[in-house]
C-alpha cells in the first residue's frame, strides 16, 4: 500500500515536476499569509504582519528546498538536474567531447572489430557439427630444422592401423581444379579427402551423402564428389535434383552424391573449399602417391577417442613415428607432432601461434592510447575549468557536489563513447569486406563479442569518468582567492609543465604502436613482393589434361608436347614458350643427388646424398622465365635421349658440391628409383637459385632436359607481350591445332598462383593494415586535441603578447617553436621505444628483418607532421585575434 | 510562552497525525493544533512541519486538498486518511509501551 503511494509520488513528482513545484508555491505563499493575517488579528500593522511572518518562516527557500528533499523520488531528480547540467557543460566545450567521444569510440570499436575478426578467422574451432575441441591435427616434423611437412599415403595407413588414442584419423589436401558443370566452366576449391573424412570431423550432408567407406581410398575409388553448400546454391541453383549427374573436374567425370551442410569449409580454416572428392579418385600416379614413402602430400586431422588426451596421441604417434624412422631409410629423422584443435595449416600455424598474445598486447596499446587521449583532454580541460570550479568551491558548493557533477559529466562523456564504439565496431565487423576484398572472408561468423566489447567499454569508461573528477581534488581551498583571481591557476607552471610532459608522453606511445605496425606490416608486405628469382609477371602456365584419357602412350604423348612446344614457339602472340615439369619449384619432387663416385652400392634412390629438387625442363626454360644463367650453357635441341645426359644445376647445388671450383664439366649422379642404372649426368651450365616459395629461401635444383627424360606429364609455359599473361585459350587453339580431340584441362597465371601461396601474409597485412590506420586516427586526434586545447588556453597570453606589439608571424612562430620542441622530444623518446619494440617484434617474427625498421622515420615523420598541423591551426586563429577580444573573451 | 523542548526524533509524525485526528488543517492550522496539544511544549517551524507533511502524504497517511480558509484564503488542507488513522493508533500503542517501559526504569529504586 505504503510502497504504491510512494511510487504514485514519485512519478508525479518527476513527470508534473512543474505543477508540484507551484503547489509548494502556493502552500508555503498561503502558510506565510495566514501567519500574516494572524499577526494582524493580534494587533500588528499590516506591514509589520507581513515582516513577522516571513522572519517567523525563516526563508522561504529553504523550506522549499528542505521541503523538496523529502519528496519521494528526489534523488532521481537530483540526478536529472545534475545530467542537464552536465549536458549544458559539456556543450560549451564541443571540441572536447567530439575528440573524446571520437577518440574513446574508434578505440572501442577498432579493439572489438580487431579481435572479433581474428577470433572468428583464427581463434574460433572449426565449423563442424560435433565436439571441435576433440580434434586434433597432425604434422610430418624434420627434427634436424623443426621443419613441419605433410604425410604420405603409407604413412596415413601405418597411423590409421595402429593408433589406439585416435577415434578416427583422416587424410585430406586441397587444390584448386578447373570445374565444368552444363552451366558452364571456372575453377573450383576442391578438397581431395580419405573416406573417412566426413565421419572423423562429424559432419553430415544437406543432401544425400557424404564420402564414406564404400567410396574408398585406394587408386580406384568412386569418382564422387560432395558438393559445399555455398556452391550448390550459387551453380546448381539449390536444385536437389542435381544428385546423381555429373560435373568435370580437370575434365574427369565425378557424380554428385551430396551437398555438405551450409557454413562448412572443409578442414582448412584459412582455405574454403568448394568441393570434396576421395583422393583415391584422382587420376594420380600411384608409384608417387600410393607407393613412394617420400612423398608427403596429406594432411592428417584426427578425433581423440573417449578419454584419450592430446598429449597421449601426441606420445603414441610419436612411438609410432619412431618405428616407422627404424623401418624405412627415407624416413630417418622425421617425427610426428600432435596439435590441438585442427584447420591451421603448418605455415599458417607460425604466423597464428603468437597471434592471441601479440593481439592482446595490440589491442591493450589502443585502448591505452585513447584513455591516454581522453586524460590529457581532460587534463587541458581541467586547467580550463579551474576558475569555476575554484568560484563554485568559494560560493560555498561542497566538494562532493563537485565532484558529483564532474562524475556525471565523464560517465555522459562514456556513454556517448560507448555508442559510438559499439557502432564502429559493428560497422567494421560488417564491413569485413574491407579485408575480404583482399581475402575470401565471406563465411566467417561474425558474431559481436560482448566480453570484449564490455571489457573495452569499462576500461575506457573509468577512465573518462575517472579523470574527469581529478579537477575537482585538484583545486584546494587555499588556492582559491589566486585562482579566482587571475583565472590560469596558481601552479601554472607545474600544471602546464605536466601538460607539456603528456604531449611528449602520448606522442611517443603513438609513435612506438605506429612504428610496431609498420614494422609488421613491411615485413608482411616484403614476403609478398619477394623476389621469386624469376619474373612471374607475363607467365601463364597451362597444362593439358593426363593424355592417356585422350587415348595416348607415352611415345605419342610426348610428341605431342613437342610439336605443341613448336607451335607455341612460333606464335606470334607470345614471346616464348616452355615445357617445365613443375611450374612452381615447391611442387618439384625431391631427390637424392651425389658426386659422381660417391654413390651407395645398388644404384637406386635413398635418403643419403644431397636432398634437391629437380625439374624437367625445354631448353627455352630459362629464357621464359628469365633465370639468369651464370656459368656454362642452357640446354639445346640437340641434348635427346641419343646424346650423353647433361644437367644444369642451381648455384647453391654448385657451391655445395663444388666449393671454389667451376661446376661445369663435373659429373653428377641421380640413381633411378628402380629399374635400370643411371649414368651420371654431366653439367653443363649453372643458373641463378629460385625460390620454392615465397617464404621460403632459394632452393638447390638438378634442371634436366625433358627430351632426355620424357613425361606424358608437363606444363606448357607461355609468355606473352609486354608482361600481359596469355590466356589459357591460346593454348587451346594451339592444342586444337594438333589434335582437337585433346582438351585443356587448365590454365593460371604465374602471378596467381604465387599469390595463392602468400594467403596467410596477405590476410595478416591486411589486418595489420586496419589496426594501423586505426591507430594513426587515434594517435592524430589525440594529439591534435591536445595540442589545439594547449593553444587554445593561451589565447589570453597571446593576445597580451600581441598587445605589445608582437606580430601575428612571430606568435605563430612562438607557437610552433613550442610545439617543434615537444614534437623532437616526443619523437626522441619514441625512437628509442621502438629500437626496442623492433627486437622484440623480431623475436616474435621470423620475417621481421632490419630493414622493416624503415617503417619508424616513416611514422615519425607522420606523427610530427600531425603534430605541427594541430598547432598551427588554432595558433593562426589565436594569432589573427583582435587582442581586446581574445582578453575579453574570458 | 511556555518553555519550549526540542523535538524528539520520530515523535513529529506522530504529532502531526494525532493533530489530524479531529479535523482537517492547514499547514499553520497543524502547528497551532499542535503548540495547543502541548501547551507550547514544542513549537514546529515550517521548515520541518512540509517537509513531514510532504512525506506522510506521500506514505499515504494524508489526503490533501485545496479550500478555502477561516479568512477566505486558499489554503491546502491535510486530512487522516484510513491508513493514517491506522498508524496513529499503532504509533500510539507504541509510544504508550515505550513511556511505561521508560518510566517503569527511571521511577524504580
Amino acid at each position: 500500500m505504503q510502497i504504491v503511494s510512494l511510487l504514485r509520488s514519485a512519478w508525479s513528482n518527476l513527470v508534473h515536476r512543474d505543477h508540484v513545484e507551484a503547489a509548494l508555491d502556493d502552500e508555503l505563499r498561503a502558510y506565510v499569509d495566514l501567519l500574516a493575517a494572524e499577526n494582524e488579528r493580534n494587533g500588528m500593522s499590516a506591514d509589520q504582519a507581513r515582516r513577522a511572518a516571513l522572519v517567523a518562516t525563516r526563508g522561504v527557500d529553504q523550506v522549499k528546498e528542505s521541503t523538496r528533499d523529502a519528496w519521494a523520488g528526489n534523488a532521481i531528480a537530483i540526478a536529472l538536474r545534475e545530467l542537464r547540467y552536465a549536458l549544458r557543460s559539456l556543450r560549451r566545450s564541443p571540441g572536447f567531447v567530439a575528440i573524446s567521444v571520437a577518440t574513446l569510440g574508434i578505440g572501442i570499436g577498432g579493439a572489438t572489430a580487431i579481435f572479433i575478426i581474428i577470433d572468428a578467422a583464427l581463434l574460433r574451432p572449426l565449423p563442424v557439427a560435433s565436439e571441435p575441441d576433440r580434434l586434433i591435427s597432425a604434422e610430418r616434423v624434420k627434427f634436424a630444422t623443426s621443419e613441419l611437412d605433410d604425410f604420405s599415403y603409407e604413412d596415413y595407413r601405418d597411423l590409421q592401423a595402429q593408433t589406439a588414442t585416435l577415434a578416427g584419423l583422416a587424410a585430406y589436401n586441397g587444390t584448386s581444379l578447373a570445374l565444368e558443370t552444363r552451366s558452364g566452366t571456372g575453377r573450383a576449391w576442391v578438397s581431395y579427402v580419405s573416406d573417412n573424412f566426413f565421419d572423423v570431423l562429424g559432419v553430415r550432408p544437406a543432401l544425400g551423402r557424404v564420402i564414406n567407406a564404400t567410396d574408398g581410398n585406394a587408386p580406384g575409388a568412386n569418382p564422387v564428389v560432395v558438393l559445399g553448400y555455398d556452391i550448390w546454391k550459387n551453380r546448381f541453383g539449390g536444385d536437389s535434383s542435381v544428385i546423381g549427374s555429373t560435373i568435370k573436374l580437370d575434365l574427369q567425370l565425378f557424380t554428385i552424391v551430396g551437398v555438405a551442410p551450409k557454413g562448412f569449409i572443409g578442414a582448412m580454416r584459412l582455405h574454403r573449399m568448394e568441393l570434396w572428392i576421395p583422393f583415391g579418385a584422382m587420376r594420380l600416379s600411384p608409384d608417387d602417391y600410393f607407393e613412394s614413402r617420400g612423398w608427403r602430400w596429406l594432411r592428417l586431422v584426427g578425433r581423440l577417442a573417449p578419454r584419450a588426451t592430446a598429449d597421449g596421441a601426441q606420445r603414441e604417434l610419436s612411438g609410432i613415428a619412431a618405428r616407422l624412422e627404424s623401418a624405412y631409410p627415407v624416413d630417418k629423422g622425421r617425427g610426428i607432432r600432435v596439435f590441438t584443435g585442427a584447420g591451421i595449416t603448418d605455415d599458417e600455424r607460425v604466423a597464428t601461434s603468437r597471434l592471441p598474445r601479440l593481439l592482446s598486447i595490440a589491442i591493450g596499446l589502443l585502448l591505452l592510447i585513447a584513455c591516454a587521449n581522453v586524460a590529457s583532454l581532460s587534463l587541458v580541460r581541467a586547467a580550463a575549468k579551474q576558475r569555476e570550479l575554484a568560484t563554485r568551491l568559494a560560493l560555498g558548493a561542497s566538494r562532493a557536489s563537485l565532484v558529483g557533477r564532474l562524475f556525471i559529466e565523464g560517465a555522459v562523456l562514456a556513454v556517448g563513447a560507448s555508442v559510438v564504439g559499439l557502432f564502429i565496431a559493428q560497422t567494421l565487423t560488417r564491413s569485413a569486406s574491407i579485408v575480404s576484398t583482399v581475402v575470401d572472408m565471406d563465411d566467417l561468423d561474425l558474431r559481436m563479442d560482448w566480453r570484449v566489447l564490455g571489457t573495452a567499454l569499462a576500461t575506457t569508461g573509468l577512465t573518462a569518468i575517472l579523470v574527469s573528477v581529478v579537477p575537482a581534488f585538484q583545486v584546494s581551498r587555499t588556492e582559491l582567492g589566486i585562482l579566482i583571481k587571475d583565472g590560469t591557476g596558481g601552479a601554472v607552471g607545474r600544471r602546464s609543465r605536466r601538460q607539456r610532459a603528456l604531449v611528449v608522453v602520448q606522442l611517443a606511445a603513438s609513435l612506438v604502436l605506429l612504428a610496431s605496425a609498420g614494422i609488421i606490416y613491411s615485413a608482411f608486405q616484403r614476403v609478398l613482393e619477394t623476389d621469386p628469382g624469376f619474373e612471374p609477371r607475363g607467365l601463364t602456365a597451362a597444362w593439358v589434361g593426363d593424355l592417356r584419357s585422350s587415348g595416348y602412350d607415352s611415345t605419342r604423348s610426348v610428341a605431342f608436347y613437342r610439336a605443341l612446344l613448336s607451335r607455341a614457339e612460333s606464335d606470334p602472340a607470345l614471346t616464348g614458350a616452355a615445357l617445365t615439369g613443375s611450374v612452381l619449384l615447391r611442387w618439384a619432387p625431391r631427390v637424392s643427388v651425389f658426386r659422381r663416385g660417391e654413390e651407395p652400392p645398388g644404384g637406386h634412390e635413398s635418403e643419403s646424398g644431397l636432398r634437391v629438387r629437380m625439374n624437367k625442363v625445354s631448353p627455352s626454360l630459362f629464357d621464359v622465365m628469365q633465370i639468369p644463367v651464370l656459368f656454362g650453357r642452357r640446354f639445346t635441341p640437340r641434348d635427346d635421349e641419343r646424346q650423353p645426359l647433361v644437367a644444369i644445376v642451381s648455384r647453391r647445388l654448385a657451391e655445395a658440391f663444388w666449393p671454389n671450383q667451376s661446376a661445369v664439366g663435373q659429373y653428377i649422379s641421380w640413381p633411378a628409383r628402380r629399374g635400370s642404372r643411371r649414368a651420371p649426368l654431366e653439367v653443363v651450365g649453372v643458373v641463378a637459385d629460385i625460390r620454392p616459395s615465397l617464404s621460403g629461401d632459394p632452393a638447390m635444383t638438378l634442371y634436366v632436359p625433358v627430351d632426355q627424360h620424357p613425361d606424358a606429364n608437363t606444363t606448357l609455359l607461355m609468355r606473352g607481350r609486354g608482361n600481359i599473361p596469355p590466356a589459357v585459350s591460346t593454348l587451346h587453339d594451339l592444342a586444337a591445332g594438333i589434335d582437337p580431340r585433346v582438351a585443356v584441362r587448365g590454365g593460371e597465371t604465374l602471378v596467381d598462383l604465387l599469390d595463392d601461396e602468400v594467403h596467410v601474409q596477405r590476410i595478416a597485412s591486411a589486418w595489420i593494415g586496419v589496426f594501423g590506420v586505426i591507430a594513426l586516427l587515434l594517435a592524430s586526434i589525440g594529439l591534435y586535441g591536445v595540442v589545439a586545447q594547449n593553444v587554445v588556453q593561451r589565447t589570453r597570453e597571446l593576445a597580451v603578447r600581441s598587445a605589445l606589439g608582437a606580430t601575428p608571424r612571430g606568435l605563430l612562430g612562438l607557437v610552433l617553436g613550442d610545439g617543434m620542441r615537444l614534437a623532437a622530444m616526443g619523437a626522441a623518446f619514441g625512437v628509442i621505444a621502438s629500437v626496442f619494440a623492433m627486437r622484440l617484434l623480431r623475436n616474435l617474427f621470423t620475417v621481421v628483418a632490419p630493414t622493416d625498421a624503415k617503417a619508424v622515420p616513416v611514422a615519425t615523420v607522420v606523427l610530427v607532421v600531425s603534430m605541427l598541423a594541430a598547432n598551427y591551426l588554432p595558433a593562426r586563429r589565436a594569432a589573427r585575434l583582435n587582442p581586446v577580444d581574445a582578453l575579453r573573451c574570458d | 510562552m511556555a518553555r519550549q523542548t526540542p523535538l524528539l526524533q520520530g515523535t513529529l509524525d506522530v504529532l502531526i497525525l494525532k493533530a489530524l485526528s479531529l479535523q482537517p488543517l492547514h499547514g499553520l492550522g497543524v502547528s497551532r493544533r499542535i503548540d495547543q496539544l502541548t501547551s507550547g511544549a514544542f513549537v514546529v517551524g515550517p521548515g520541518s512541519l512540509f517537509p513531514a507533511l510532504h512525506r506522510l502524504e506521500e506514505k499515504g497517511w494524508l489526503d490533501a486538498s485545496w479550500g478555502e480558509s477561516e479568512n477566505n484564503r486558499r489554503a491546502k488542507y491535510y486530512k487522516l486518511t484510513l491508513a493514517g488513522r491506522r498508524q496513529l493508533g499503532a504509533e500510539t500503542s507504541e509510544w504508550r509501551r515505550i513511556v511505561g517501559a521508560m518510566s517503569a526504569a527511571l521511577e524504580s529504586s
